[in-house]
């Protein structure tokens, strides 16, 4: 009897021992798998290279861009003639060409320092502009930058420049120091964002983290979009916002120089760079898309790559919201093909929270 | 309960000596009175404290509310709602008043969450029906049992939603949200391995469908419990989930036997040196291993627990339920439902974790990746005039977030806008379910103010 006992409890030993065999082994496994598996994604390195090959020489150029706009207004303001007029409008130009790459990166400490609504804020306050030309004070620099937003930077800019008038000289005076505050406001955000590169890219935060830099950047993207699809198009357009449903051609990004198909463009352009600078390759690593289906760094590059070439068909945007609006609609309907990329999948992909989300799921 | 002679085992106790038993070693439902109460108060007080009273029902001007009634009060009444609760989960843990307080509390609670569908959590309509049914409890060992059977249900459940291909074969959505994650210390590195979240997947899987029994069988409960609170920390530490991994862990308590510890081990040596219980003979049992170790441990807990209230207090009970006729058909009623209910996706065409419908009340607990975005195209009926609105002028973010990938929602924030404008709506919604390619929801030339 005892000796019964003895054996059931021996077999009932047993294979508890190859049980814990099984663990080790599968144990083994693991760590080896751990070991000699794929090495996992640098993200750091990838934000370091979107931080040295993007944001910063965005930056420098815009600067450069803005510095030549400022010798430019210089020579306008001491000889107004129309071929210096032409100089500094020319030279507006490739400003805000400029500062379509740098836009994007209104993030962490710049956003928090409220740089580029004092670069840029659509629209300029145009009486506010006028009243300040006509009160008779003084226009010096330091004047004009203590001035709102809305009366200083690239749309002031704008505004006194397609809409000059070369014999008032407070206007030129105006013109000048918005140009110098513009000089200095770009010197400084690039400064500020040599001082906060560190940080963002150490910033690396888990992804739900809104302050982390990945999902401060796509967060961006999918902002970014959104405000040339809605702001920049579906509102000229009449196609956004519970307006009346007609065209609203006063409310493009650009009305005096008529430029804004070309700063859509140009924002464009730089969401693509971001994202060929490194997201799409994070996408791949991940490889979440099931095989059946397209990647999604595909459809992005292809999507954005649509809406490239349809906004920079656009011309004379001012008419085609109106009238012949097709090609104005197109550009739209491609632009909201990446806007949905973005927010839905890329968001979903990268697990993303939206910025807002200050709340829990289960 | 008060008065007279209380047999426990072979023992004869006077009331007063029970007053202290009880006090001392509770029984499983005091115990998770106790825990549970802590739970809710410190998640009101959470609530309050992070302003969302105001972020979630002051401030939008739409609410998608479960039933038409349900409406948002003003802010006073919202803040007097929430002081209310939090009293009430004062009350719920110090066991005070225990059966109004779980009325008190179910009530303003339940009130809340039929507020708006935008916040809705699994975890809270644990709340509530937890709230509900410990009121309706009797108070005898049915009572304990019931409780386990229900927590054992709802794991259960939880378990059963996992068994799809996307969880098992393609180890969605954990391999999104796992990597997400890969900055965290220790572990992080981990989480960028596929296999890991195969691992965490199947391992889920197996923990929702198995924890349930394993806390139920005497033998295994110690172990299954320190894998509990394991499993909930970790996710807690991976996921933004709030106060579920807590909620989760008090309520796994009433699966052990406090009282029988005392009584059987050595925490009655603690019972024997009070005053009260020297002439009581205690039986001598040779408490098996698992006992003991049960018992270190949980006399660990118990003291934390413990440590919160009075050692006097007593448990009130039956002050307020009418009749144990109805409360048996009340429970009867309640467990139908909590099985007919998650179920009921079946009944509806589609996938649930695709259409959602079926999804809530169901113990769906993160077994889908979901992001949408929704575009409301609406034409006038008197005019057709057509134009598009933006959500966000009449929602919070977080709202249109929700709402975007919800078709219930999308049809109740239709009405709305038709209702408004006079309008026809119809929308096209764009979602992603983890990680697939986003596609449309809904059919976009419906007018769905007709649905």
């Amino acid at each position: 009897m005892r000796q019964i006992r003895q054996k059931s409890i021996a077999t009932r030993h047993a294979p508890r021992t190859t049980h814990h065999a099984h663990w080790l082994l599968l144990l083994c496994i693991s760590l080896l798998l751990a070991g000699c598996g794929e090495r996992g994604f640098n993200r750091k390195a990838m934000l370091q290279g979107i931080v040295d090959e993007i944001i910063l020489p965005n930056h420098a150029l815009f600067v450069a861009r803005s510095a030549e706009l400022e010798t430019a207004v210089r020579a306008l303001h001491a000889d107004p003639t129309d071929a210096n007029l032409a100089n500094a409008q020319a030279a507006w130009k490739t400003t805000v060409d400029a500062w379509s790459g740098v836009q994007l990166f209104d993030m962490g400490q710049i956003n928090r320092d409220f740089m580029h609504p004092a670069i840029d804020r659509i629209p300029p306050n145009i009486d506010g502009i006028e009243q300040s030309i006509n009160d008779g004070q003084s226009l010096s620099m330091e004047r004009v930058n203590s001035f709102g937003s809305n009366k200083k930077g690239l749309p002031t800019l704008e505004y006194l420049l397609f809409l000059p008038d070369l014999t008032d000289q407070r206007r030129l005076e105006y013109t000048l120091a918005t140009a110098e505050v513009l000089a200095q406001n770009a010197a400084d955000l690039e400064t500020a964002w040599r001082d906060y590169a560190d940080d963002f890219v150490s910033a690396e935060l888990d992804n739900q983290n809104t302050n982390s830099s990945i999902s401060m950047l796509v967060n961006e993207i999918v902002r970014r979009l959104e405000i040339i699809m809605g702001l920049g198009l579906g509102q000229p357009l009449g196609l956004n916002i519970q307006t009346d449903g007609e065209a609203h051609p006063e409310t493009l990004f650009s009305p005096y120089a008529g430029y804004t198909e070309e700063r859509l463009l140009h924002q464009l352009i730089s969401v693509q760079t971001v994202l060929d600078g490194g997201i799409d390759d994070y996408l791949d690593y991940l490889n979440l898309t099931p095989v059946e289906e397209q990647p999604l760094s595909e459809r992005l590059d292809n999507a954005i790559a649509e809406a490239i070439v349809l906004t920079g068909q656009l011309d004379d945007l001012e008419r085609r919201v109106v009238e012949d609006r097709e090609s104005a609609e197109a550009a739209y309907a491609a632009i909201r093909e990446v806007a949905i990329l973005t927010r839905v999948d890329l968001t979903s992909q990268l697990g993303v929270l939206l910025t807002f989300s200050d709340a829990d799921g289960d | 309960m008060q008065t007279g002679i209380k047999t426990i085992g072979t023992l004869n106790w006077r009331a007063e000596q029970y007053a202290v038993y009880r006090s001392l070693f509770p029984d499983p439902l005091t115990v998770l009175h106790r825990a549970f109460g802590l739970v809710l108060l410190i998640g009101t007080l959470r609530f309050m404290a992070r302003g969302w009273i105001e972020t979630f029902y002051l401030i939008p001007q739409f609410h998608f509310s479960f039933v038409s009634w349900a409406r948002p009060l003003p802010a006073v009444g919202m803040w007097a709602v929430f002081v209310g609760m939090a009293i009430a989960a004062m009350c719920i843990m110090v066991g005070w008043r225990t059966k109004w307080a779980l009325a008190t509390f179910f009530l303003l609670f339940t009130y809340v969450e039929l507020l708006d569908k935008t916040y809705y959590l699994n975890h809270y309509y644990l709340v509530s029906c937890l709230c509900f049914l410990l009121f309706w409890l009797p108070n005898n060992p049915h009572a304990i049992l019931l409780t386990r059977c229900y927590l054992v249900l709802v794991y259960f459940f939880a378990g059963i939603a996992k068994l799809n291909a996307d969880w098992l074969l393609h180890a969605q959505p954990l391999r999104i949200w796992l990597p997400a994650n890969a900055h965290l210390p220790i572990i992080g590195w981990l989480l960028d391995y596929t296999w890991v979240a195969y691992l965490f997947s199947w391992g889920g899987a197996l923990f929702d469908l198995t924890i349930g029994f394993f806390l139920c069988n005497k033998r295994t409960r110690p172990y299954a419990f320190a894998a509990l609170v394991i499993f909930h920390l970790l996710t807690g530490w991976l996921f933004q989930i709030g106060m579920f991994p807590f909620i989760m862990i008090a309520c796994a308590l009433v699966f052990f036997d406090w009282n029988m510890l005392a009584s059987e081990s050595v925490l009655s040596k603690r019972l024997k040196s009070t005053w009260m219980f020297r002439e009581i003979q205690f039986p001598k049992h040779a408490p098996t291993k698992c006992e003991l170790i049960s018992s270190r441990l949980l006399s660990l807990l118990g003291n934390v627990v413990r440590g919160a209230y009075s050692q006097m207090s007593t448990y009130r009970v039956n002050s307020i339920v009418p009749s144990q006729h109805i409360a048996t058909i009340v429970i009867s009623l309640f467990f139908i439902a909590q099985i007919v209910v998650p179920l009921r996706h079946i009944a509806y065409a589609g996938d649930v974790n695709w259409t959602g419908a079926g999804e809530r009340f169901a113990w769906r607990v993160m077994v889908v990746d979901k992001a949408g975005m929704a575009f409301f195209e609406l034409t006038e009926r008197e005019t057709g005039r057509q134009f598009s609105a933006d959500p966000h002028a009449y929602l919070t973010p977080q709202q249109v977030m929700q709402m975007s990938f919800q078709p219930d929602m999308l049809v109740q924030f239709a009405h709305f806008l038709g209702e408004k404008y006079n309008a026809e709506v119809r929308v096209e919604a764009y979602v992603s379910i983890n990680g697939r390619s986003s596609r449309l929801l809904l059919d976009p030339t419906v007018d769905l103010t007709q649905e």
